[in-house]
Parts: structure tokens; sequence; C-alpha cells
């Protein structure tokens, strides 16, 4: 083809991107100032089919440093926030970490709430030298321990491990697994095998599903001809709440247990009378009202509510986001804006009262937190209540 | 057994949905030739507005037109976006431009509805026992109203004036506008239809499933699938697409894999629209010359 | 005449490559390495969705193949990463081949939901299947060490090299045999197969190309992230490459400045959202992506290539100058040895027959000329001659071997030429270019071109030159060819021409014959062929009504009926 370009206008096309991404560049000069505010970055999931557990952690984070702002900043400093979004595609997280990584005024990074993001993120971590939160929770990301990436979720194996020993109790001995289709549901369907081998109960079928599918009759019309005696629902949303209104569809009147992601409101409209039959494992901040004032946790779960407006609650990925800040910000009040030496005062964290349960960390262990936050719930009247 | 006629009839149900889909595509492409793939989303949107009204206690008929409205005000803006004139690459570039269509509408009930999903208030549905098949009754009534919008779609084309200038510009533009057949709005129309047909849907599927702003996505696909089968010309073969898929997705979802349901409905979609053209091929083989002058010579 | 080449503008993709040497700030570095990246990609599309007409949306399914299989080879077999990575390449262009082969069938829109469906099979099976790790993908994946340097210059600098070389490679294919034959298959898949061209591997070509330029990207994405997961390879990222496809238009190097459009404005977009209240953030991601998609399409469909003027030349030759003729060279056969026989010729439009039993036999060196009143299917004979219609009834043999189902690009490699009624020469192609397609030698088109007394209009582009002008080039074109046709078909070449440039075209013809090609010629100037041909063919609704010299055959009184009507005047 006989097309020449204007050579003038191409370089001024060529020019004006370089000129923008010079401008990108720009904005990580840092400020030297003697109170210079302390900023931390956020890379979650806002948008895209990961948000319901991006969302909620990125909101209580931001509302967490309002607070600290308005009661005087640490030590001093205020605190900025520099939250993007990774939209749940590895290569915007990546380009989102190298961004905040690359500023120097950034101390530490928490992100990101994908597993598949965050392993990405683990190795940039490591190489720039600056603390990651992660509120991933794929076991990849704390074992084994790497320096600089610090891992918050309540493990899955302790969620599974509490519903099955509650099945036991209740002489549940057959059971149907229903998990969901993304690297959540994948990682959770090996872990509940692995949990319900140790806890002596069978597993006689699996349905894996699309959470965000149309329906789930056919998975529950074959689960339910396998003849268990309950079903276990590990699904991202609105999944836990498919399984529900199809059980209630085809008069299914068996026990179901299922993890938190089904503390969501619209999974009691969904489930109605039926959800007293379900047993939900979540952290004590979803039962906020219920935890007594002498729990660990207690202190750090109203302190997130206060913070709420009217009508609106934090819930258990509120929680984790939460915690991470928190020990972020104990930590940036012992060791200051030193990539570095932050590292090592969030290792020495110890005991730390979070909402979602009690933080240690140390060289060997990076993923921080035990069972200890975790309460089994079921729908009552419209709401939950503890199971017992 | 009971499970093959409850796998029948959960299919049936959805299928229902994706012939309602289907349908709106066959009269949006036979009109202005544009494959609308927002269409799923004009679902999605009737969805949510249907069970936030419904969760408003706005009462059943309200909320079913506050369905159709949203049906309706996402569809007209599709149909700003998407019509334009021209060429083969113009039918790629209305294709792109309802695939943008989609996402701002995706966009909006993000932004509108956040990431939180709806259903229907609490209540016990009806549920219509079958020996051991339990069956909600509001599934049989998708089914029922699935049926009635076809026969009245059909009976509107064939029996109305407005529908026949329909179908006219559907079947020769030029000819339609030589008799004072306004096609610019006969497009229009043809969007309005489909969101109709989509907002009733809207709210059969909020009462048997769930809300959520991302919705669209998967159903569009199934919904062009079944529109695909029909051939994209007839509505009645499109919904019988619809129903056909929709017991396909729920016999492989009981009997194989349920997460093999989205793979076999874009195998699906391939074949139906590999087959025309395979035969063809295949019509146009003709015997080798040796055996047609053998069957001369017999 | 010298050819004129385009000067070398890839090469300012080198600037970025360099570029990327010197910047050390991370940051930019990440963002340029994914626009070369996706630049890559995207031009690979463009070859399959601009040069040969099919918009694919599975490019990132061919990506995928190219990342995983290198991945799978780096982890399992401990390849090291330039081998893996060819590796990949290799099975991306292979997938690409294969798919392409089933879905290439499909037209326009059809194709593109074909693609569509792939894109989102490929991404469940690399979800589900446990071999590729699942949603979480693969990790530990190996870099590029380059010393010198940092591990984040290392895969920009790569990248912009390879864009650099991708963009060469495309250059020189689009000016070579492929590239012209891709050209005229946007335009004309007859003209196409009349050049002998298989209209079904170029297009097979072009996509496993399109792979093979994915597979590129693919196993760059690997060494620049050192993890691969499906959430990379999602539908929203196959748009976002059509809307760098499209944002840059025309040529390729403007795809390229498509990337840098699109990647920029997500990256602005979602640093700018920092600020913005939780909530909103999500919503309106989805919102840019679809505006910028809108706001392309509807506003700004030439793309970045707007910015390009098109030079053009206005033709001035004067149809009688020839310099260098050219004379076809002769065909080692007898004269009078058949050539083209049809026995019982039938063809059906619905239910109306257009062509019912006819016969013909054209010798070498005969020149027969077909004619009869409109309608009488004159043209519907020739195209069945040529292949271009399914033959439903009688045979056809091209020098005693049958040709029946012989698909119009297999005859004309085997010596069958075709100049057809509609015009069918390639408007956006120079003069030149047109002629090159037919696969000739440089040295052939100005002494082709000579003999039509086109040699000054060489460079214009087709579009520019008057209706006699064009169907000189169409002449020109089978001048040109490397060996002289064995049957030359040709469907009213003189319509529409000037007296001058009708005798130029019966010259042309006669020369043909002298070398011993056998011509059928479809006319209805009967004074144009009387003087032409040896032997002439009269076609009456689709049935033969007389065969012969023209002296005696058009004297006859069937011949004079079917053109004049046999309203015969009572006395």
């Amino acid at each position: 083809m006989i097309v020449r370009p204007h050579l003038t206008r191409r370089l001024a096309a060529s020019g004006a991107a370089v000129a923008v991404l010079a401008l990108a560049a720009t904005t990580a000069v840092p400020q030297a100032q003697s109170n210079a505010p302390y900023v931390i970055g956020a890379v979650l999931t806002i948008s895209g089919s990961g948000a319901n557990f991006g969302q909620p952690s990125a909101e209580a984070i931001r509302l967490l440093v309002k607070n600290t702002n308005d009661h005087g900043g640490i030590k001093g400093h205020k605190v900025e926030l520099r939250l993007q979004d990774d939209g749940g595609d590895t290569q915007r997280a990546r380009a989102a970490f190298s961004q905040l990584a690359d500023d120097k005024s950034v101390v530490a990074v928490i992100g990101s709430s994908a597993s598949p993001a965050s392993l990405a993120i683990k190795p940039i971590a490591n190489d720039k030298q600056i603390p990651d939160l992660t509120l991933g929770s794929s076991p990849l990301l704390s074992h084994p321990p790497t320096p600089y990436v610090f891992q918050f979720p309540v493990p899955t194996m302790l969620r599974a491990r509490a519903l099955y020993d509650e099945m036991k109790r209740r002489n549940v001995h057959k059971i149907a697994v229903f998990v969901s289709n993304d690297d959540y549901g994948q990682v959770s369907e090996k872990i509940l095998d692995a949990e319900a081998q140790r806890a002596g109960i069978a597993i006689d079928d699996t349905e894996r599903f699309d959470a965000m599918g149309a329906n789930v009759d056919s998975e529950v019309t074959r689960a339910k001809s396998k003849s268990v005696d309950a079903f276990i629902v590990f699904s991202a949303d609105p999944g836990s709440a498919l399984v529900a209104k199809s059980m209630v569809n085809q008069g299914v009147t068996i026990p179901a247990y299922a993890d938190s992601p089904a503390v969501n409101p619209g999974f009691l409209q969904a489930a109605g009378p039926s959800a007293s039959r379900w047993t939900v494992v979540t952290t004590k901040i979803d039962i906020a009202d219920l935890v007594r004032p002498n729990d660990p946790s207690y202190k750090a779960i109203h302190e997130l509510v206060k913070l709420y407006p009217a009508g609106q609650k934090p819930n258990h990925f509120s929680g984790t986001g939460a915690d991470a800040y928190n020990v972020l910000a104990a930590a940036l009040a012992k060791a200051g804006p030193d990539r570095v030496k932050l590292r090592q005062a969030i290792e020495d964290t110890k005991n730390f009262d979070g909402a979602t349960g009690v933080y240690t960390f140390s060289p060997q262990n990076h993923q921080g937190v035990g069972g200890e936050g975790l309460a089994l719930i079921t729908g009552e009247g419209g709401r939950w209540k503890l199971a017992r | 057994m009971e499970a093959f006629v409850q796998y029948l009839i959960n299919g049936l149900a959805v299928g229902g949905v994706f012939a309602l889909i289907a349908i709106g595509y066959v009269v949006v492409f036979r009109v202005v030739r544009i494959v609308n793939i927002a269409q799923g989303d004009l679902l999605a949107a009737a969805t949510l507005v249907f069970l936030w009204l419904m969760n408003a206690h706005a009462g059943l008929p309200a909320a079913i037109a506050g369905a159709v409205a949203a049906a309706l005000a996402a569809a007209l803006f599709v149909e700003r976006i998407a019509v334009t004139t021209g060429g083969w690459f113009d039918d790629l570039r209305a294709f792109l431009l309802t695939l943008a269509a989609s996402q701002l509408i995706q966009g909006a009930l993000l932004l509108l509805f956040g990431t939180q999903y709806l259903t229907m208030p609490a209540s016990a549905p009806p549920i219509i026992a079958i020996g051991d098949v339990h069956v909600n009754g509001v599934y049989l009534l998708v089914i029922a109203i699935v049926v009635l919008a076809l026969v009245g779609l059909v009976l509107f084309l064939e029996r109305t004036p407005l529908g026949w200038a329909m179908l006219a510009t559907a079947d020769d533009p030029l000819a339609a506008r030589l008799c004072a057949v306004p096609i610019r709005t006969m497009g229009v129309l043809a969007f309005a239809i489909a969101a109709v047909v989509a907002g009733i849907g809207g709210a059969a599927y909020g009462a048997v499933a769930i809300g959520s702003w991302n919705a669209g996505t998967t159903l569009s696909t199934a919904g062009f699938a079944a529109a695909v089968l029909g051939g994209m010309k007839n509505p009645t073969r499109a919904a019988i697409g619809g129903f056909v898929l929709g017991i396909l997705q729920a016999l492989v979802s009981g009997y194989a894999a349920s997460y093999l349901q989205d793979p076999l409905t874009f195998v699906f979609l391939i074949v139906v629209l590999l087959a025309p053209a395979l035969a063809r091929r295949v019509a146009r083989r003709r015997p080798r010359r040796a055996a047609r002058a053998a069957a001369v010579a017999a | 005449m010298t050819a004129r080449r385009a000067a070398p503008w890839w090469l300012l993709t080198l600037i970025p490559a360099i570029a990327a040497c010197v910047v050390r700030a991370p940051y930019p570095l990440v963002v340029l390495g994914t626009i070369g990246i996706d630049a890559i990609a995207a031009v690979g599309l463009a070859i399959t969705l601009r040069k040969a007409g099919q918009p694919s949306l599975a490019q990132t399914t061919f990506m995928a193949v190219g990342a995983y299989t290198a991945s799978l080879l780096e982890l399992n077999a401990h390849w090291p990463l330039l081998p893996a990575g060819i590796a990949g390449v290799a099975a991306a262009a292979l997938a690409a081949w294969l798919f392409g082969a089933i879905l290439l069938n499909l037209e326009g829109l059809y194709f593109a939901l074909g693609t569509l469906a792939l894109n989102a099979a490929a991404v469940a099976v690399f979800r589900n299947a446990g071999v590729f790790g699942n949603d979480e993908g693969l990790q530990g994946l190996a870099a590029f060490h380059i010393p010198g340097l940092s591990s984040d210059q290392a895969p920009t600098v790569v990248a912009w090299v390879l864009v650099a070389a991708g963009l060469y490679l495309a250059t020189r294919l689009d000016r070579a045999r492929f590239g012209r034959g891709l050209r005229m298959l946007r335009e004309s898949a007859k003209v196409t197969q009349s050049v002998g061209f298989d209209p079904a591997s170029l297009k097979r070509s072009a996509f496993a190309l399109s792979g093979a330029y994915a597979g590129v990207a693919g196993v760059l994405l690997t060494a620049q992230l050192s993890v691969v997961n499906p959430s990379l390879f999602s539908l929203g990222n196959s748009i976002a490459l059509v809307a760098m496809v499209i944002t840059g238009g025309e040529s390729l190097l403007a795809t390229v400045g498509g990337a840098v459009v699109i990647v920029l404005v997500h990256e602005l977009s979602r640093s700018s959202l920092q600020y913005a209240p939780v909530t909103l953030v999500g919503g309106i991601d989805l919102i840019v992506n679809g505006l910028v998609l809108v706001v392309i399409l509807r506003f700004w469909p030439q793309g970045l290539t707007s910015f390009a003027r098109r030079r053009s030349r206005r033709a001035e030759a004067p149809v009688e100058q020839r310099a260098v003729a050219a004379k076809p060279a002769a065909l080692p056969v007898a004269q009078g040895t058949p050539m083209l026989v049809a026995r019982d010729i039938g063809h059906r439009f619905g239910g109306v027959y257009a062509v019912d039993g006819a016969s013909l036999g054209v010798g070498a060196g005969e020149i027969l000329a077909v004619i009869g009143p409109n309608g009488a299917g004159k043209t519907t004979l020739l195209t069945i001659l040529g292949g271009y219609h399914p033959l439903q009834r009688g045979e056809v043999d091209l020098a005693g071997e049958p040709v029946d189902d012989v698909a119009p690009f297999r005859r004309a490699r085997r010596g069958v030429a075709a100049t057809f009624q509609h015009m069918e020469v390639v408007e956006q192609m120079s003069v030149r270019e047109n002629v090159l397609a037919a696969g000739t030698r440089e040295e052939a088109v100005a002494p082709a071109l000579g003999a039509v007394g086109l040699l000054d209009a060489a460079d214009a582009y087709v579009s520019e030159l008057s209706f006699g002008q064009q169907r000189m080039v169409e002449l020109a074109r089978v001048l040109a060819r490397d060996e002289t046709p064995r049957v030359l078909l040709m469907d009213e070449p003189a319509s529409g021409l000037s007296q001058p440039e009708r005798a130029v075209l019966a010259d042309v013809v006669r020369a043909f014959a002298a070398a011993g090609t056998a011509v059928v010629l479809v006319e209805h100037d009967v004074a144009f062929v009387a003087r032409l041909a040896d032997r002439i063919l009269v076609l009456d609704h689709g049935v033969p009504i007389a065969e012969g010299v023209p002296q005696t055959l058009l004297r006859e009184q069937v011949v004079i009926d079917a053109y004049l009507g046999s309203a015969a005047v009572p006395a």
C-alpha cells in the first residue's frame, strides 16, 4: 500500500504519548517534608466478578484511614491512601503494584484481594522490598513464607475444619460438596477433600458450578439423588444463595453448611425459612451485636462498626481488610516509614487483637491468624444468629 | 427417572428465558440487521429493577411495569449507539457497538445496584409435587409466559398493519421505503419489541433466580446460540432453540458435569454457526463422472 | 521506471526499545512493556482483521496457547526461555491454523461470533483443566536475563524489538505475493481465484500468521509477569485488542499507535480513580471501556490512519502509446488441438434454466465467440467454464482432462485465465500492484502495461482510471502472466471501450491466439466479433441455436430473429 504517513502529525502523536508517560512517572516524585504523610497503597479487586471480595475491604480501609486522620494521624503524620482497582486482571494488578512500589513515598501496599493477582505480586514485593499485606486466600501465598508478603485471611483449612467438626457433632457422615468454578472454589475443593478425610466424612458427590449462572437446579437434583446427609457449599457470591433457592424449589430439606460468602442479605432472602437449616462459618464481625465484650475481637469489631454510616455494616471481608490496615498502622507507629524497618515491625506483631482473629507473625509464619475469630451462625427470622 | 423429569423441567424453565432473549435477537436482526449482543443485559436490567421494586413492596404490576421500562430504556440506548449505516465492516462495527453498549449497561447497573445481588422477598413458593419430582410453580408460569409472549408476537407480526410494516422492512427495506414505511422508526420499534420481551423475561427470571449486574453476559451468549439455531429469521424457531439449549444444558449438567455447561453453549454455538456452511458443501457434491456414466449406461 | 519503496516507518518502533534501555523507573517500563506486548498481538490481529477481512475475537486465545505451552515446558521439562518461547509460538500458530480451518468457513459477523465462542470455550478449558493451574495459574516462570538491563527493562526492550521485527515482517509480506493476494481477497474472491490463489488457503495462512504473533505476545507476557493465569485472556482483553486495531485504522504502524492509546486510556483511568469513592470505581471502569469503543467506532472510524495522507498520481497515458509491447510466448501445442470442451452444460437458478444443454469446443489458437441477446445465458456459461459456478449438469474438459469439480483457482493454475464482465480489478491497489498480483515477475509488468498503453499510469490507483483503462488493466494482468494461458475466457471485454481501445483489445486477443491460446469470448458487439472470431456460437434462452463461421452465420434467419425478434410483418 502506498500510504505515506504525515510525518509531523505522527511525531506529534507519539510525542504526546511520551509526554503522558513522563507525566505518569513524575507522579512518583517523593515529598521531602518533615511531617510528610504516610502513604499506603492498596491494590484490590473493586470491579469485575471478584468485586464482592475486594469492595468491602476497600471500604473498610478507607473508613479507617479517615478515622486515623481525624484523630491526628499516626504519630502526627497523616495517612494517605492510594487505592487502585485491579479489576481481577493480573496485568493490571501488576502495573498498579509497580506504580505504587515505584513511588518511594509509599511505605507498604495492601493487596490484592484476589489470589491470582496476589501470586503475581508476590515476587515483585520481595524483589522491590516493599511490604505487601495480601488479602488473598491461596495457601501458596505464605507457604513457604517470603520476607515481604504477609497473609491475612483466616485459612480456608480452619474454616472447613470448623464446619466438619460441627458435622461430626451432628452425626453427618455423607455429604455433597458444592464449589464455585473460580480460584476460591478450586482451592477450597482440595482443602475440603483433605479435611473430610481427616474428619472421617465421606464426600459422595462434588459439584463445580458457575457462581454467576442462572441456577443450580441440575446440580442440586444430582446431589439429591446421591442420598447424602448434608450439603456443604464453598462458593463465591451468589452461589450459596443459588443453592439455597434451588433446594427450596426442589423441596430438599437436608441441612446445609457454607463458608462466609453466604453471609449476605440476599442469601437470607433467597433461602427464606429454610435458612434455619443452614450453618455458616464466618468471622464474628458478621454477628457484631452478639459478640461479648470479653471476646478479644470485640474492640476491633465495634470500632469498625462505629465508622459505618447508618444502615451499613461491615462484613467478614471488611474485617480482613480492617485487620490488615490496623496491623500496618500499629507497625508504622513503631517503626516509621522505612520499608525495611516496617517489614520487621509487621513480622514482630504478636497477639494483635483484630476483628477476625488474633494476629501473630514470625519469620516462619507469615499467615498470621488462626481460627479463634470464627463463629458458626444460622439464619432465623431473617437474621443471623449463633448456631447451636 | 425422576431425576430426568426434574432436569427436563429445570431445563425448560431456564430455556424459556433463553427463548425470550432469542426472540429479541431475531426481531432486531431481521429488521435492523444487527446482532444485539446486549440483549442479555436488557434482561438483567429488567430483573434488577423488578426485584428492587418487589423488595420495596411496590406490588407485582408495578414491578413488572418497572422491569419493562428498564428494558426499554436500555434498549433505546443500545439503538442510539449501534445503529449506523453501511457495508460489511459496518456489520462488525454495529456488533462491536452493541458490545460496547453491553459494557456500558453493565457499568451502569454496577453503579446503581452495586455488587449486591437481589432476590424475591421471602415467601414460600408454590411447590407442586408430582411423585418424587418437586417443581416450583413459578417455573411452569415462566414456560407459560414464554409461550404467550411468542404467540403474542407472532400475532402482532402477522395480523396487524404495524406488524406487516415491520415484516416489510425486514424483507426489503428499499421497497418498504418506497411504500412510505418509515424504516428508521421500524428499527426503533424492533428494539422496543425486543425490550418488552426482555422486560417480561426479566421479571420471570427474577422470580425464579437471582438478579445481579453481570448476569447479562452468559444470558446473551445462550440466547444468541438459540437464535442462530432458529436461523436468525423465525421467532418461533428461535424460541424452540432456546428451549432446546436449556434442556441440553440441564441434561449435560445433570448427567455429566455442571461446569461443562458454558463450554457446551459455546460448542453448540459454533456447531450451529457452521452447520449451514457445511451443509452447502455436502449438497454440492456431485457423483463422479464414471459413476454417472455407469448410471446412464445401466 | 523504478518501483517506489515506501519509507521504513516501522523503524520508529525501535525508539521505545532504545528508551527502555535508558529509563530506569519501573512503572513507566511496565506500562511501556504492556503496550509493546499488546501491540504485537494487535498487529497480528490486524493482519487477519484488515488484510484478510476476517474479524477475530479469539486473539487472546492464541496468546494463551503460546503462554501456557511455554510455561508448561519451562516448569515441567525445564526448558530455558528461548526454546520454550519458540515452541509456544509454534503451538499458537498451529492452533490458529487448526481452528481457522474450521471457523473460516464462516463469513464476517458470523466468523466474529464463532471466534467469540472459541475464546469463551478456551477460557473455560484453561480454568478447569488442572494441568493449567486453574484460576491461580502457573507461577515461577522464566524471565529475560540481559546483562546491563534491570528486570523491568529487559522484557520491555525485547518486546519493542519484536514489535519492530513484527512490523518489518508484516510489511515485507504485505508487498509480497501473499499480501497482494490478501488484498485482492478483500475486494473480490473471484479475481483472487482467477489469478490462481486459493482463497481458503490464503485466509488460513493469514489466520495462522496472526496466531503466531499472538503466540509471541503470550510468551512475552509470561516473561514479563512470571505468572500466567486465565484472567489475562478474558473476553474483555480480546475486545481491547480489537479496539486497538480499530483505533489504528488501515496502517499496521498506526495499529501500534492504537495500542498506545488504548493502554494509556486504561492506565490513566485506573490511576485517576485512586481518589474516587470506592463504590464508583468498578462501574466507572466498565463505562470507560465502553465509551472508548463507542467514541472510536462512531466518531473516528478511520482511526489514527486518518493522520496519513494518500499520495496519488493522475493517469495521463494516452492509449496509443506502446513503448515496449508484450507478446505472449508461444505455447508448445499444435494449432487446433482441443483445449476446452464442454458437453451438455445445464444450470438452473431456482426454477429457471439459465443454460440448458449447451456444448462447445475450442482448440488451441482458435477464437470462439459466444453471442446472443440479453439473458441468453452467455455469462452464466462462461462462469461455469471458469468454475465459478458449481457444475450442475454436464461435463467440462481442459486439454482432455476432466475438470468438472475443480475449483477456479486450480483451473487458473492449470492455465485458464479469465476477465470478467463486472470490473474485478482491485480499486485500492495501484495498477502495477494489480498486475503483479497475477504472480508475475517485476520485469513482466512494464511490457504488459506497455502493450495496453498504461505504462505512464503504473503507479496510479485503479479507482482513478477511466472505465476503459481499468479494462486494460485486466488485460495487462493476463498478458503479464508467467506462462501463456492455455485457455482465455473473456466476458464482454469490449463493452464500454472506445474505438481505439477496442483496437488494442483486438490486437491483444489475436496475439494470444497466435501464441496458441484457446480463446472463448462472450460479447454483445456483433460487429466486433465478426472481424475477430474464427467461429461463433449463438445462444438464446440458454440454448444454442446456431454455430458456424461469422460470414455465413450472421446471415442465418434464426440468428437475426433471435436478436431482432421474429415479429414477421405479414406481407
